[in-house]
């Protein structure tokens, strides 16, 4: 049997060549759907998956203060109830917030130095200098995003003064650049101690952005976070909450995916069913001719499968591996703001791709499977119409 | 040996161009004997050919090979009894316009498990008989009438079926050609196969061992 | 038969190599724990890919903001979930945030 189907699949790959303008324009319509697609989804898929990493390192508990339903500053006197809270393990303040310089926005964040201990690890992702540590709070050293040190031409050692929102100048020391590697959190991020951050923000005496808790080990958070419901005017996030919430934002369900997803479904059906149609005529009779030859209705149906699939999985695999170096390696040009709606994406700053699995087999499944129900269903219906039927009806 | 009874394949059935191609007709065509079908055009001729070759189902009636009715096997059943035992000459030629003189006759064989290669030295040497050698390998859109009509006698004769099955084979050709598929059909018959075909070519009647003519679909 | 035995070739070569880019990549990103101090450290970071959105001084798109429960990070988030239209058509976004005075420069 093992001749035949050599036989069955040099037939398949020979009838490529045959129908050559219909391989040409599956190849390119797939080619150019399958590139777009999947810079889309794999940026999408890094986003997300950043997002999940972001969200798995953050605080078991964030607490924010409520009011009129709106987050306000939240008192640092809350440090002392949330403590006594069984399996709190430590409490750290936080402020932080946006910074508009010329036209872009910044985020500051301001760190509690008593959580600068160092710890929970080494923090290796810096270019040039030193990260933060506790007796740095007070002096006005900051630590700068690649871009902003970019942007700014500014490196360890220098300068560089903030004018706040009440127009007061602001001095700070830059004693470490974050590199490459971590740009995803920290390209557009200054990062100071938070005595630093509360005079650059005005923040009422006691008082901070949220703060941000740590549970004991053999703890589960929400459990932890229950206990909290009686204290007012807080409210608790937990890591699911907010990775649920990132997960919305970049989520396949957001409006344009969906929509993209829908067109590109659509197209490629419409496209492999017209393609289908061109070649129907003489496919059919080329169907009838091979069943009168004692080709059996599988070994049709073998011959289109593989012909398809080979089509099929070139076009989308290649598509997918040049939608991936177009992503990781060019930024996307031209898609990104269409596609995300990402206002700014400096050059410096490199997406973070993800070739998931998922979104592989989804695209594969939104491309080779159409093609292959849309060529191997006619065959099937030619090869199960008596031969002569099928050459006299391709002939008429 | 083939027995047909009661054949009957009304094309169209109940509907306003309802058309009675082949209208009950029964005959027995011995083994190793030529069999000409005859008659004027649109009588029925090819229709009774398909029907017994199971390329076109009956509307009713029994084909019995060696008293087995076929008719009652399934799609792949009487696939696998066309592939063993059938070879085709088409009244349209139906050789595929892309593919050359020697790939169009080895196209059947890609439905066996064999390599068609193993097969070109005795395409080559039909292809000499019937002097068309040089035109192997030419794409059979550049092949006149006469060269596919005998490239296609070739392609049916490639597997040396037991049963040949030709549709006006020498419609195409020249007088010189017919006499060489005469002779290459007696030769054939001599090999112990069986070959039936319709032709209004009087000499081609005069080989055959049986004529049946059909008028109308029926037997006259 | 002049078969395109290439196409098949390069089907198979292409599909083999964007399956083990996938597993390459996955495996990557499994093994990423390089700024897991860092993120640690700074709790919730943002996540810098769109950095001029002045969604917190629109009362409409704010919803969206505090829909990502005003953490940081949010607002980048938020620009990307462009449910309403597309940046790129909306000069305003790229404007710097209205209500800010603040400017940088190297001391």
């Amino acid at each position: 049997m093992m001749k035949k189907h050599r036989n069955l699949l040099n037939y398949s790959f020979d009838c490529l060549r045959r129908y050559r303008m219909r391989t040409a324009v599956i190849l390119i319509t797939f080619l150019i759907a399958t590139t777009m697609i999947s810079a889309v989804l794999f940026t999408k898929d890094g986003l997300e998956r950043e997002a999940e990493l972001s969200v798995d390192s953050s605080p078991d508990l964030t607490i924010q203060y409520i009011k009129a339903g709106r987050a306000e500053p939240i008192s640092t006197a809350y440090i002392d109830d949330i403590a006594k809270v069984e399996g709190v393990d430590r409490v750290l303040k936080r402020t932080w917030g946006y910074a508009g310089i010329g036209s872009n926005t910044y985020v500051v964040v301001g760190l509690d130095p008593t959580g600068l201990d160092y710890s929970r690890g080494v923090i290796t992702s810096l270019e040039s200098g030193r990260f933060l540590m506790p007796e740095d709070d007070g002096t006005g050293n900051v630590v700068v995003g690649k871009l902003i040190a970019g942007m700014l031409k500014v490196k360890v050692g220098d300068d560089m003064i903030l004018l706040s929102e009440s127009v007061d100048a602001n001095k700070f020391h830059v004693v470490g650049v974050f590199s490459d590697e971590s740009s995803i959190y920290t390209a557009d991020m200054i990062v100071m101690c938070l005595s630093d951050a509360n005079d650059f923000f005005k923040m009422p005496e006691g008082m901070v952005t949220d703060l941000c808790v740590y549970v004991e080990p053999d703890q589960i958070p929400n459990n932890v976070a229950a206990k909290m419901t009686s204290m007012p005017n807080v409210r608790i996030l937990d890591q699911d909450l907010l990775l649920r919430g990132y997960r919305a934002a970049y989520g396949a369900r957001g409006g344009i995916f969906t929509t993209l997803w829908t067109i590109l479904l659509v197209a490629i059906a419409l496209i492999a069913f017209s393609q289908a149609i061109v070649v129907g005529h003489e496919s059919k009779f080329e169907v009838g001719l091979l069943k009168t030859f004692g080709f059996s209705t599988l070994d049709i149906i073998e011959v289109r499968l593989v012909e398809s699939a080979v089509l099929g999985f070139f076009a989308s695999s290649l598509g997918m591996i040049i939608g991936f170096v177009y992503a990781a390696y060019f930024n996307a040009p031209a898609l990104v703001d269409i596609l995300l709606g990402w206002a700014f994406l400096p050059k410096e700053f490199h997406l973070p791709v993800l070739v998931s699995a998922t979104s592989v087999f989804s695209i594969y499944a939104v491309t080779v499977v159409p093609l292959l129900i849309t060529t191997v269903v006619p065959a099937w219906l030619n090869a199960i119409t008596d031969p002569e039927l099928a050459m006299r009806r391709a002939a008429a | 040996m083939i027995e047909v009874r009661n054949l009957t394949k009304i094309f169209n059935r109940g509907k306003f161009n309802e058309t009675v191609a082949v209208s009950d007709i029964s005959l027995k065509i011995k083994d190793k004997s030529i069999v000409a079908l005859t008659g004027p055009s649109g009588c029925g001729k090819t229709t009774l050919l398909s029907m017994m070759s199971l390329i076109l189902t009956p509307t009713s009636g029994e084909i019995l090979y060696d008293g087995d009715n076929l008719l009652s096997g399934s799609d792949n059943f009487k696939t696998n009894f066309r592939r063993m035992n059938f070879g085709f000459i088409f009244q349209h030629i139906n050789l595929l316009p892309q593919y050359t003189t020697i790939e169009n006759i080895l196209l059947p064989l890609y439905a066996f498990d064999a390599d068609p290669k193993e097969y070109e030295e005795r395409a080559y040497s039909w292809l000499k008989k019937l002097g068309i050698y040089d035109r192997a390998t030419h794409l059979v859109e550049q092949l006149s009438g006469g060269e596919q009509q005998r490239a296609a006698f070739v392609r049916a004769l490639i597997r040396e079926p037991k049963y040949i099955f030709a549709d006006e084979p020498t419609v195409f050709v020249d007088e010189e050609t017919s006499r060489i598929i005469y002779r290459i059909f007696m030769e054939l018959r001599e090999a112990g196969k069986t070959i039936v075909l319709s032709t209004h070519d009087p000499e081609l009647i005069k080989v055959a061992d049986e004529v049946y003519r059909i008028k109308r679909g029926s037997l006259a | 038969m002049k078969r395109i035995i290439v196409l098949p070739i390069l089907a198979l070569v292409f599909t083999a190599s964007l399956m083990a880019l996938c597993a390459y990549s996955e495996m990557g990103w499994g093994n990423r724990t390089y700024d897991s101090a860092l993120r640690e450290t700074i709790g919730l970071p943002s996540i810098a890919v769109g950095t001029n959105y002045e969604g917190t001084r629109n009362p409409l798109l704010e919803i969206f903001v505090r829909s990502l429960y005003d953490v940081p990070g949010g607002h980048d988030y938020v620009v990307s979930s462009s449910f309403i239209d597309t940046p790129m058509r909306l000069g305003f976004y790229r404007e710097s945030v209205p209500g800010f005075n603040m400017t940088m420069r190297k001391g």
